[in-house]
């Protein structure tokens, strides 16, 4: 009874935080933004965040992850509007909204693909919300019991997973992970003071900015790749209208179970880490088409395989707040940035979270489903707005992305030297973007690295040094030997490949 | 064999070599410490060490098979974004905010040649505005708009 009375406490904590003026505003800008950018091709999520990381330092926490928040999910929104009208996908974890939704499009079914879509979406995020308000009290009870052991396996566990499943190469992930901790480390030490790889440079003695970072492998890197690629959709506008968004009785029949299942897989996935929205969508999709009963009708506009989907993807965004939340274990690349904004107010992520900062906690999970009412608001009755914004050339955009960046990060130090370092990271990234090298697991490490250390370095004083205290404790060991089952299969699959590509050099 | 994966062959080769770099500068610099008491250096030099087998893990099957080419870079779009930074960052203190916006935009438009002059202005106008609205009055975040060059000559004026 204490656990059920003690949530509805926190719940209109929450609520009384999330319904402040300036909490409303700032959420619905962020799901504003996060619409815009998921519908407009060449822009996504990811270069939204970095962009805004610099605002956040004029915000108050809760507004910052307020916002940001509203970002990631609003985003996933727009996504499936671009999918289902262009056939290219606004965020990757709408991509497979492509495989149906394209085709109803093609149909003269639009305004029903959206409608719906908005309607599993909306529902997908309600279920994850659920999950993540039952869920998070129970999860901290449990996880104050880590020591430095636990955590330092969780963070492991995390990197390879979030490396290693969602990538193209899992060898060169994990690369890019060890190589984002160890830009991580630069700057003082923290028990020693030691300055490690400055090089005598004293702006580099409190580390890599990590705004820095982001903008430069996320904002300038992805300007210059996309300035020549990404090409501008053209939607006749006028076709979709309210009333041709009214689904029939036979859509609606259709999407009930698609929606539920999807909401289940999502919330799974999404709270664990290295998987999200992305592989969630793409279960989801499998699933209704096995289990449905004319198969032959999914890739031709069959409306169960964009409901469970976005459903699906909408659930993962907001359990994917789970694991960071309440352990401070971020498990995608959105995830780091979040705890990056949190690390910059100086609030300590992790389990005394939730009772540190109660109405921060509370009032960040309420705010979600405000945005989530927000953008149906905004997906419904103002869908024509969205489908104009899609034919925006990329022309027009990438200048306001750079001025963002420039003004950005000058404004953090007031430091003309800053966009300098930016543009550096930007070159640098840009060249591992040509090498196929991913910048989404180095910033992983990167925020996680400093801890990882930490903990490490804890476990080993407390165990006296015994590296078999990672698997002498129980939930260490579960985790480590979870770790090691997929380093093997990364191993394996590193050399499988270019058997495989080999193959078929040999038989083309 | 001429088939190879030149894109993972470097990938692998700069893994390896950042990663050997790192753990020798770390156990050359700094205190390793004891296990139970590690010192500064020996979390790095560990990481060095695991970089470099992980860069080699990279290579080596890259050798033995076709990969795909490596993209040409786009040396203009390059070129041109790298200016546009430059620029705003050696502008922003003397000329202020709203002529470093005019100058990022106008440069970086060059990166790619779909827009025309008069497209770049009405842009560069816009959003010259639009960030000093953002930036200065949203946010209030001190950026004065026109820098000291501006009040220097107005006040030889």
């Amino acid at each position: 009874m204490t656990y059920l009375g003690g949530l509805i406490d926190n719940l209109s904590l929450g609520m009384n935080t999330a319904l402040s003026l300036s909490n409303l505003y700032y959420c619905f800008f962020g799901v504003l933004l996060g619409t815009f950018v998921g519908v407009l091709p060449g822009i996504g999520s990811l270069v939204a965040l970095s962009l805004l990381l610099p605002i956040t330092f004029h915000l108050p926490a809760t507004e910052a992850i307020v916002m940001l928040a509203g970002v990631y999910y609003g985003s996933t929104y727009g996504g499936s509007t671009a999918s289902i009208l262009l056939n290219l996908p606004g965020t990757p974890s709408t991509a497979v909204t492509c495989l149906d939704g394209y085709p109803m499009a093609k149909q003269g079914r639009a305004g029903v693909a959206l409608f719906m879509t908005t309607i599993a979406s909306f529902f997908g995020a309600t279920v994850g919300i659920m999950v993540m308000t039952l869920f998070s009290p129970l999860i901290v009870t449990f996880a104050l019991s880590f020591g430095p052991a636990e955590y330092f396996a969780m963070m492991v566990l995390g990197l390879v997973a979030a490396s290693s499943i969602a990538t193209g190469s899992p060898a060169k992930g994990i690369g890019m992970v060890v190589l984002g901790v160890i830009v991580g480390l630069i700057g003082s030490d923290l028990e020693t003071g030691q300055p490690r790889f400055t090089f005598g440079v004293p702006e580099l003695f409190d580390g890599v900015p990590l705004v820095a970072v982001a903008m430069g492998l996320f904002g300038v890197a992805e300007v210059i790749y996309s300035v020549r690629v990404v090409k501008p959709g053209h939607v006749d506008s006028k076709s979709i209208t309210l009333r041709s968004m009214i689904p029939t009785r036979d859509d609606v029949r259709r999407s009930v179970m698609p929606l539920i299942r999807g909401a289940g897989f999502g919330s799974f996935f999404g709270a664990l880490p290295g998987t999200g929205g992305v592989i969630a969508s793409f279960m989801s999709y499998a699933v209704e088409k096995k289990v449905s009963k004319e198969p032959e009708r999914f890739g031709k506009g069959a409306i169960e395989g964009i409901m469970g989907p976005e459903s699906a993807n909408n659930a993962a965004d907001q359990t994917a707040f789970i694991p960071t939340l309440t352990l401070g274990i971020p498990g995608n690349v959105v995830m780091a940035l979040m705890l990056g904004a949190l690390t910059i107010h100086g609030i300590v992520p992790g389990p005394q979270l939730m009772t540190k900062e109660p109405a921060l906690f509370w009032g960040v999970l309420m705010s979600f489903w405000i945005g989530n009412l927000l953008l149906l608001i905004l997906n419904i009755p103002l869908i024509g707005l969205w489908v104009r914004i899609l034919a925006i050339p990329y022309h027009w955009l990438y200048p306001a992305v750079l001025m963002f960046v420039a003004i950005g990060v000058y404004s953090v130090n007031n430091s003309p030297v800053d966009v300098i370092i930016v543009m550096v990271l930007g070159a640098i990234g840009y060249g591992m973007r040509l090498l196929d090298m991913q910048p989404a697991p180095l910033i992983l490490g990167f925020v996680l690295g400093p801890l990882m250390e930490e903990n490490f370095r804890r476990a080993m004083l407390i165990a006296r040094g015994d590296f078999l205290v990672f698997f002498q404790r129980p939930i260490s060991g579960v985790l480590m030997t979870l770790t090691f089952v997929l380093v093997a299969y990364v191993i394996y699959s590193s050399f499988n490949q270019s058997r495989v590509r080999r193959k078929a050099a040999k038989a083309a | 064999m001429l088939a190879r994966d030149y894109q993972d062959i470097i990938a692998g080769a700069i893994f390896a070599l950042i990663g050997a770099s790192v753990a020798i500068w770390s156990w050359a610099n700094y205190p390793l410490g004891s296990i139970t008491h590690m010192g500064p250096g020996a979390f790095p030099a560990g990481l060095g060490v695991l970089l470099m087998f992980i860069g080699v893990l990279v290579m080596l099957p890259a050798f033995f098979r076709a990969g795909p080419s490596i993209p040409m870079p786009d040396f203009r779009a390059f070129v041109f974004v790298a200016l546009a930074l430059t620029l705003f960052s050696f502008t922003i203190r003397w000329l202020g905010l709203v002529p470093a916006i005019i100058l990022v935009v106008m440069t970086s438009v060059l990166a790619d040649s779909k827009l025309g002059i008069i497209g770049s202005t009405i842009l560069a106008v816009g959003l010259s505005i639009a960030g000093w609205l953002i930036f200065s009055v949203a946010l209030g975040i001190p950026l004065q708009a026109f820098g000291q060059v501006w009040q220097t000559w107005m006040f030889w004026q």
